[in-house]
């Protein structure tokens, strides 16, 4: 179901956030997205332009500058704050996952 | 290759992506659209390039944003046609769609469309409510009978009025089919949403029942015109002879 509170956020969304610790504008996200994935992550220009505007709502993101028709954004403190906070969520993840494996691989080797 | 092809594209708002893959099932027997004429009747023409077709819903104010339409082009749709709820884009094969988050687009429908549903039933459920309340009124009065009396009965007794009450059970019934297809589309949407997939097309034998249904509710509103000209004719407001 969508978030009306961007407690979690789903990996677009976190992406979306991670391409806008610098200025940029819509294409440029997806671009940079597909890049830094190496195309696993595919943000579609609607669904982008969706996320773009409850960003900015929630105070996320703000908007940096405009050229024709075309926006750029730039994450504000509380865009960085909860881009960390989503960041150590996910390594918390990877490490209890690292420990609960490992213990397995350890058990299946002894 | 003949010429041009035509499809139905009546689908109600509900079966967009019914709508979408009918489009993507003609581009890849070798079609492309190239207009859809009265909101009805699609013109498919053969395709010079492989194209994938999108689907998208709006009130319309996506159209106003320009940023909007750039942000499409730059990702290499190009809007081709705005059809009653729909918008129609067009991109080379193997682009990323508009829509990759299911969870977003439910969002979004739930925001535009289902208020704007919302108004339309409640603007036609007041109409009814409206004429239901003047059989009410008029079953109270007509024992006494009087002005008001003959009004409301030359109300009742007009062609257009009388129409509507013969037709009022297809029309609920239509109403209970279209409600309970959306209401289907909804829950489908949801359970796909959670599951981060793709909202699913529905299968074509349906998609093109329910696209004739509401062809066959455009037609039923044409019909009431003549019936309405009938009545203005009968009440004497046109009809005058030539020349006098």
């Amino acid at each position: 179901m969508a978030r009306k509170k961007l407690d979690t956020l789903t990996e677009q969304m976190y992406y979306v956030l991670l391409s806008l610790t610098q200025e940029r504008h819509g294409y440029a996200i997806m671009q940079y997205v597909a890049a830094l994935t190496q195309g696993r992550v595919a943000i579609g220009a609607g669904t982008l332009y969706a996320l773009l505007g409850r960003f900015e709502k929630e105070g996320l993101i703000c908007l940096a500058g405009q050229e024709e028709n075309r926006k750029r954004y730039l994450l504000t403190q509380e865009g960085r704050r909860v881009l960390e906070e989503e960041w150590e969520r996910l390594q918390r993840l990877v490490a209890d996952g690292a420990r609960v494996l490992r213990e397995e691989d350890g058990h299946e080797t002894s | 290759m003949k010429p041009h092809e035509w499809m139905l594209f009546t689908y109600p708002v509900m079966d967009l992506k019914a709508a979408e893959a009918a489009l993507n099932r003609a581009a890849a027997e070798g079609w492309t659209l190239d207009r859809v004429f009265l909101g009805c009747f699609a013109r498919l023409v053969p395709a010079q390039a492989p194209v994938v077709w999108a689907v998208d819903w709006s009130d319309g104010a996506h159209l106003e944003r320009e940023d909007y339409l750039a942000l499409c082009a730059d990702a290499g749709w190009t809007f081709v046609q705005k059809v009653g709820s729909f918008q129609l884009y067009r991109a080379p094969a193997g682009t990323t769609p508009i829509q990759t988050d299911s969870a977003e687009e439910l969002e979004r429908f739930r925001q535009e469309e289902l208020r704007r549903l919302g108004k339309l039933t409640g603007c036609l459920g007041l109409l009814w409510l409206v004429l239901a309340l003047l059989v009410g009124v008029l079953a109270l009065l007509l024992p006494a009978g009087g002005r008001t009396v003959d009004g409301l009965l030359a109300l009742f007794a007009s062609n257009t009025v009388l129409y509507l009450l013969l037709c009022l059970p297809l029309l609920l019934a239509g109403l209970a089919a279209w409600t309970a297809r959306l209401c289907l589309r909804l829950a489908q949407w949801r359970r796909t949403a959670a599951e981060g997939t793709p909202f699913p097309a529905p299968g074509p034998r349906s998609a093109k029942a329910a696209a004739w249904l509401c062809l066959l509710f455009r037609v039923w509103v044409l019909s009431l015109f003549p019936v309405l000209l009938l009545d203005l004719a009968q009440a004497g407001s046109i009809g005058t002879p030539w020349g006098s």
